[in-house]
Protein backbone atom coordinates (compact mmCIF):
# COMPACT_ATOMS: atom_id res chain seq x y z
CA UNK A 1 0.00 0.00 0.00
CA UNK A 2 3.38 1.96 0.91
CA UNK A 3 4.10 1.47 -2.65
CA UNK A 4 0.90 2.24 -4.16
CA UNK A 5 1.00 5.92 -1.98
CA UNK A 6 4.38 6.76 -3.34
CA UNK A 7 3.37 6.66 -7.08
CA UNK A 8 1.03 9.51 -7.30
CA UNK A 9 0.39 8.51 -10.84
CA UNK A 10 -1.53 5.54 -10.11
CA UNK A 11 -2.90 7.18 -6.97
CA UNK A 12 -4.58 9.67 -9.59
CA UNK A 13 -4.99 7.24 -12.03
CA UNK A 14 -7.55 5.52 -9.12
CA UNK A 15 -9.07 8.28 -8.43
CA UNK A 16 -9.97 9.99 -11.66
CA UNK A 17 -10.08 7.26 -14.18
CA UNK A 18 -11.53 4.26 -11.53
CA UNK A 19 -7.95 2.18 -13.05
CA UNK A 20 -6.84 -0.07 -10.21
CA UNK A 21 -3.08 0.30 -8.84
CA UNK A 22 -1.87 -2.92 -9.20
CA UNK A 23 -3.04 -3.81 -12.48
CA UNK A 24 -3.08 -0.78 -14.34
CA UNK A 25 -5.08 -1.54 -17.93
CA UNK A 26 -7.78 -2.85 -15.87
CA UNK A 27 -10.91 -1.29 -14.29
CA UNK A 28 -11.33 -1.77 -10.28
CA UNK A 29 -13.97 -3.84 -10.67
CA UNK A 30 -12.02 -6.63 -12.97
CA UNK A 31 -8.95 -6.95 -11.11
CA UNK A 32 -8.32 -10.47 -8.99
CA UNK A 33 -6.79 -8.92 -6.35
CA UNK A 34 -10.33 -7.84 -4.51
CA UNK A 35 -8.50 -7.07 -0.81
CA UNK A 36 -6.08 -4.18 -2.90
CA UNK A 37 -9.38 -2.74 -4.41
CA UNK A 38 -11.06 -2.79 -0.71
CA UNK A 39 -7.89 -0.63 0.28
CA UNK A 40 -8.25 1.43 -2.57
CA UNK A 41 -11.98 2.08 -1.74
CA UNK A 42 -11.26 2.40 1.87
CA UNK A 43 -8.22 5.43 0.86
CA UNK A 44 -10.86 6.92 -1.45
CA UNK A 45 -13.51 7.08 1.46
CA UNK A 46 -11.35 8.81 3.92
CA UNK A 47 -9.95 11.05 1.14
CA UNK A 48 -13.48 12.24 0.62
CA UNK A 49 -14.07 12.30 4.61
CA UNK A 50 -10.96 14.86 4.41
CA UNK A 51 -12.43 16.91 1.51
CA UNK A 52 -15.83 17.20 2.68
CA UNK A 53 -14.71 18.16 6.52
CA UNK A 54 -12.32 20.80 5.18
CA UNK A 55 -15.82 22.01 2.79
CA UNK A 56 -18.34 21.09 4.40
CA UNK A 57 -18.53 24.73 7.18
CA UNK A 58 -18.89 27.80 5.86
CA UNK A 59 -16.18 30.38 6.75
CA UNK A 60 -18.32 33.18 9.14
CA UNK A 61 -15.28 34.45 10.83
CA UNK A 62 -11.44 35.28 10.29
CA UNK A 63 -10.56 32.94 13.59
CA UNK A 64 -12.58 29.97 11.38
CA UNK A 65 -10.72 31.40 8.40
CA UNK A 66 -7.36 30.99 9.73
CA UNK A 67 -8.17 27.83 11.43
CA UNK A 68 -8.71 26.30 7.76
CA UNK A 69 -5.54 27.90 6.20
CA UNK A 70 -4.06 26.69 8.85
CA UNK A 71 -5.21 22.97 7.79
CA UNK A 72 -5.02 23.63 4.29
CA UNK A 73 -0.82 24.28 5.30
CA UNK A 74 -0.86 21.15 6.97
CA UNK A 75 -2.61 19.12 4.26
CA UNK A 76 -0.19 20.64 1.76
CA UNK A 77 3.29 20.01 3.85
CA UNK A 78 1.70 16.28 4.44
CA UNK A 79 1.01 15.72 0.50
CA UNK A 80 4.43 16.91 -0.89
CA UNK A 81 6.22 15.34 2.18
CA UNK A 82 4.62 11.63 0.85
CA UNK A 83 4.44 12.36 -2.67
CA UNK A 84 6.76 15.48 -3.63
CA UNK A 85 9.93 15.45 -5.00
CA UNK A 86 12.75 15.62 -2.72
CA UNK A 87 14.03 18.68 -3.85
CA UNK A 88 10.79 20.78 -3.38
CA UNK A 89 10.35 19.01 0.18
CA UNK A 90 12.33 20.73 1.82
CA UNK A 91 11.31 24.37 0.45
CA UNK A 92 7.70 23.34 1.20
CA UNK A 93 8.64 22.08 4.16
CA UNK A 94 9.96 25.76 5.74
CA UNK A 95 7.18 27.55 3.59
CA UNK A 96 4.54 25.75 5.68
CA UNK A 97 6.53 26.29 8.72
CA UNK A 98 6.94 30.11 8.10
CA UNK A 99 3.17 30.04 6.93
CA UNK A 100 2.16 28.61 10.48
CA UNK A 101 4.74 30.52 12.87
CA UNK A 102 3.58 33.62 10.65
CA UNK A 103 -0.84 32.12 11.43
CA UNK A 104 0.43 31.72 15.07
CA UNK A 105 1.83 35.33 15.56
CA UNK A 106 -1.14 37.21 13.84
CA UNK A 107 -3.93 35.20 15.84
CA UNK A 108 -1.91 35.73 19.14
CA UNK A 109 -1.79 39.72 18.35
CA UNK A 110 -5.22 40.05 17.20
CA UNK A 111 -6.34 37.89 20.30
CA UNK A 112 -4.43 40.14 22.78
CA UNK A 113 -5.38 43.31 21.44
CA UNK A 114 -8.55 43.14 19.10
CA UNK A 115 -10.14 39.88 20.45
CA UNK A 116 -13.24 41.10 18.94
CA UNK A 117 -12.00 41.51 15.33
CA UNK A 118 -11.08 37.16 15.12
CA UNK A 119 -14.60 36.06 16.14
CA UNK A 120 -16.62 39.02 14.65
CA UNK A 121 -18.84 37.56 11.42
CA UNK A 122 -22.15 37.83 9.90
CA UNK A 123 -24.05 36.56 13.22
CA UNK A 124 -22.33 39.20 15.42
CA UNK A 125 -22.74 42.31 12.85
CA UNK A 126 -26.48 41.01 12.72
CA UNK A 127 -26.69 40.94 16.30
CA UNK A 128 -25.46 44.08 16.50
CA UNK A 129 -27.54 45.60 14.00
CA UNK A 130 -30.29 44.72 16.01
CA UNK A 131 -32.10 46.60 19.15
CA UNK A 132 -29.71 46.54 22.34
CA UNK A 133 -31.47 46.64 25.30
CA UNK A 134 -31.97 49.90 27.46
CA UNK A 135 -33.32 53.55 25.81
CA UNK A 136 -31.86 55.30 23.02
CA UNK A 137 -29.84 56.93 25.84
CA UNK A 138 -28.05 54.29 27.60
CA UNK A 139 -27.88 50.68 25.93
CA UNK A 140 -27.39 47.80 28.31
CA UNK A 141 -26.71 44.34 27.66
CA UNK A 142 -29.18 41.27 28.14
CA UNK A 143 -27.32 40.68 31.42
CA UNK A 144 -27.43 44.43 32.62
CA UNK A 145 -31.26 44.25 31.85
CA UNK A 146 -32.00 40.58 33.61
CA UNK A 147 -30.01 41.83 37.57
CA UNK A 148 -32.06 45.57 37.42
CA UNK A 149 -34.23 44.91 40.22
CA UNK A 150 -38.55 46.39 39.47
CA UNK A 151 -40.23 48.35 41.20
CA UNK A 152 -44.07 49.08 40.75
CA UNK A 153 -44.59 52.59 38.59
CA UNK A 154 -43.54 55.19 40.62
CA UNK A 155 -46.42 57.79 42.24
CA UNK A 156 -44.81 60.95 40.34
CA UNK A 157 -45.82 59.65 36.71
CA UNK A 158 -48.78 62.32 34.94
CA UNK A 159 -52.13 61.29 36.19
CA UNK A 160 -54.73 59.93 34.42
CA UNK A 161 -55.70 61.74 31.00
CA UNK A 162 -52.97 64.06 30.91
CA UNK A 163 -50.44 62.33 27.66
CA UNK A 164 -53.70 61.75 25.42
CA UNK B 1 -46.93 65.93 13.55
CA UNK B 2 -47.95 65.22 16.97
CA UNK B 3 -45.26 63.41 19.30
CA UNK B 4 -46.97 60.32 19.58
CA UNK B 5 -46.10 57.46 22.81
CA UNK B 6 -46.55 53.96 20.86
CA UNK B 7 -45.79 50.51 22.42
CA UNK B 8 -44.73 48.37 19.89
CA UNK B 9 -44.72 44.33 20.43
CA UNK B 10 -43.52 41.55 18.06
CA UNK B 11 -42.71 38.24 17.22
CA UNK B 12 -40.00 37.44 14.75
CA UNK B 13 -40.31 34.41 13.74
CA UNK B 14 -38.13 32.87 10.73
CA UNK B 15 -34.79 32.03 12.00
CA UNK B 16 -33.36 32.43 8.49
CA UNK B 17 -34.54 36.05 7.74
CA UNK B 18 -32.25 38.67 8.53
CA UNK B 19 -34.59 41.25 10.24
CA UNK B 20 -32.54 44.27 9.98
CA UNK B 21 -33.87 46.47 7.99
CA UNK B 22 -37.15 46.06 10.98
CA UNK B 23 -34.71 46.95 13.41
CA UNK B 24 -33.47 49.81 11.43
CA UNK B 25 -36.91 51.14 10.75
CA UNK B 26 -38.08 50.66 13.99
CA UNK B 27 -35.18 53.17 15.15
CA UNK B 28 -34.69 55.33 11.83
CA UNK B 29 -38.68 56.32 12.50
CA UNK B 30 -38.26 56.92 15.98
CA UNK B 31 -37.33 59.50 18.46
CA UNK B 32 -36.83 57.59 21.34
CA UNK B 33 -36.44 54.01 21.91
CA UNK B 34 -37.02 51.93 25.24
CA UNK B 35 -36.26 48.55 25.14
CA UNK B 36 -36.82 46.51 28.45
CA UNK B 37 -38.69 43.94 27.91
CA UNK B 38 -37.76 40.71 25.03
CA UNK B 39 -39.61 41.91 21.51
CA UNK B 40 -41.54 44.67 22.75
CA UNK B 41 -40.01 48.37 22.60
CA UNK B 42 -41.88 51.88 23.77
CA UNK B 43 -41.41 54.26 21.18
CA UNK B 44 -41.79 58.57 21.08
CA UNK B 45 -42.52 58.78 17.15
CA UNK B 46 -43.80 61.52 14.84
CA UNK B 47 -46.19 59.02 13.72
CA UNK B 48 -49.41 57.31 14.90
CA UNK B 49 -49.89 53.59 15.18
CA UNK B 50 -51.45 53.19 11.76
CA UNK B 51 -48.13 54.88 9.79
CA UNK B 52 -45.50 53.64 11.97
CA UNK B 53 -47.03 49.93 11.50
CA UNK B 54 -46.70 50.62 8.08
CA UNK B 55 -43.33 51.57 7.85
CA UNK B 56 -42.71 48.28 9.99
CA UNK B 57 -44.87 45.66 8.11
CA UNK B 58 -42.97 46.18 5.19
CA UNK B 59 -39.88 44.51 6.83
CA UNK B 60 -41.61 41.36 8.75
CA UNK B 61 -43.19 38.42 6.89
CA UNK B 62 -46.67 36.84 6.64
CA UNK B 63 -46.16 34.36 9.66
CA UNK B 64 -44.75 36.98 12.18
CA UNK B 65 -46.56 38.92 14.20
CA UNK B 66 -46.55 43.07 15.06
CA UNK B 67 -49.02 45.29 17.37
CA UNK B 68 -48.20 48.69 17.48
CA UNK B 69 -50.47 50.77 19.76
CA UNK B 70 -50.62 54.24 21.35
CA UNK B 71 -50.03 54.06 25.08
CA UNK B 72 -50.97 56.38 27.92
CA UNK B 73 -48.47 56.71 30.47
CA UNK B 74 -50.62 57.61 32.80
CA UNK B 75 -52.82 54.31 32.59
CA UNK B 76 -49.55 51.86 32.51
CA UNK B 77 -48.77 49.86 35.27
CA UNK B 78 -46.27 46.86 35.59
CA UNK B 79 -42.80 45.47 37.26
CA UNK B 80 -40.06 47.36 35.47
CA UNK B 81 -36.63 48.69 36.64
CA UNK B 82 -36.70 52.68 38.19
CA UNK B 83 -34.81 53.68 34.85
CA UNK B 84 -37.63 51.82 32.62
CA UNK B 85 -40.18 54.08 34.46
CA UNK B 86 -38.10 57.24 34.43
CA UNK B 87 -37.87 56.83 30.81
CA UNK B 88 -41.48 56.39 30.19
CA UNK B 89 -42.02 59.30 32.67
CA UNK B 90 -39.78 61.53 31.19
CA UNK B 91 -41.09 60.94 27.59
CA UNK B 92 -44.70 61.45 28.70
CA UNK B 93 -43.45 64.59 29.82
CA UNK B 94 -42.12 65.51 26.63
CA UNK B 95 -44.95 64.50 24.75
CA UNK B 96 -47.70 65.88 26.85
CA UNK B 97 -45.67 69.34 26.91
CA UNK B 98 -45.44 68.88 22.87
CA UNK B 99 -48.93 68.77 22.46
CA UNK B 100 -49.89 71.43 24.82
CA UNK B 101 -47.56 73.82 23.03
CA UNK B 102 -49.38 72.54 19.44
CA UNK B 103 -53.17 73.30 21.11
CA UNK B 104 -51.62 77.22 21.84
CA UNK B 105 -50.38 77.45 18.51
CA UNK B 106 -53.13 76.40 16.43
CA UNK B 107 -55.12 78.68 14.73
CA UNK B 108 -59.08 78.79 16.39
CA UNK B 109 -61.40 76.78 14.02
CA UNK B 110 -63.78 79.21 11.93
CA UNK B 111 -67.35 78.51 13.02
CA UNK B 112 -69.19 76.30 10.57
CA UNK B 113 -71.79 79.03 9.29
CA UNK B 114 -73.32 76.61 7.39
CA UNK B 115 -75.64 75.03 9.74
Amino acid sequence: MVAWLLDPGSVFDFLINGACLRCKPKIAQECALDKYYMVNIEILEQFKKVLSWLFQKEVKTPLSFNFRIAWFIVVMFIVMVIWGQPALQLLVFLTSFGLLALLIIVVAIFSWYRPKNLIYGEPGHRAEMKLGYGTEKKELTSAEVSSLPGIEKPAELPASGETS
Amino acid sequence: MNLHLLLVTFSLRNPNKDYTPFFVALRGYSQNWWHYIEQTVIVAANYNAAAFNNFLIENIEETDSLLVVEINAANCQGWLPPFAWKWIQDVSLQVNQEQRLKAILAPPTKPNLLK
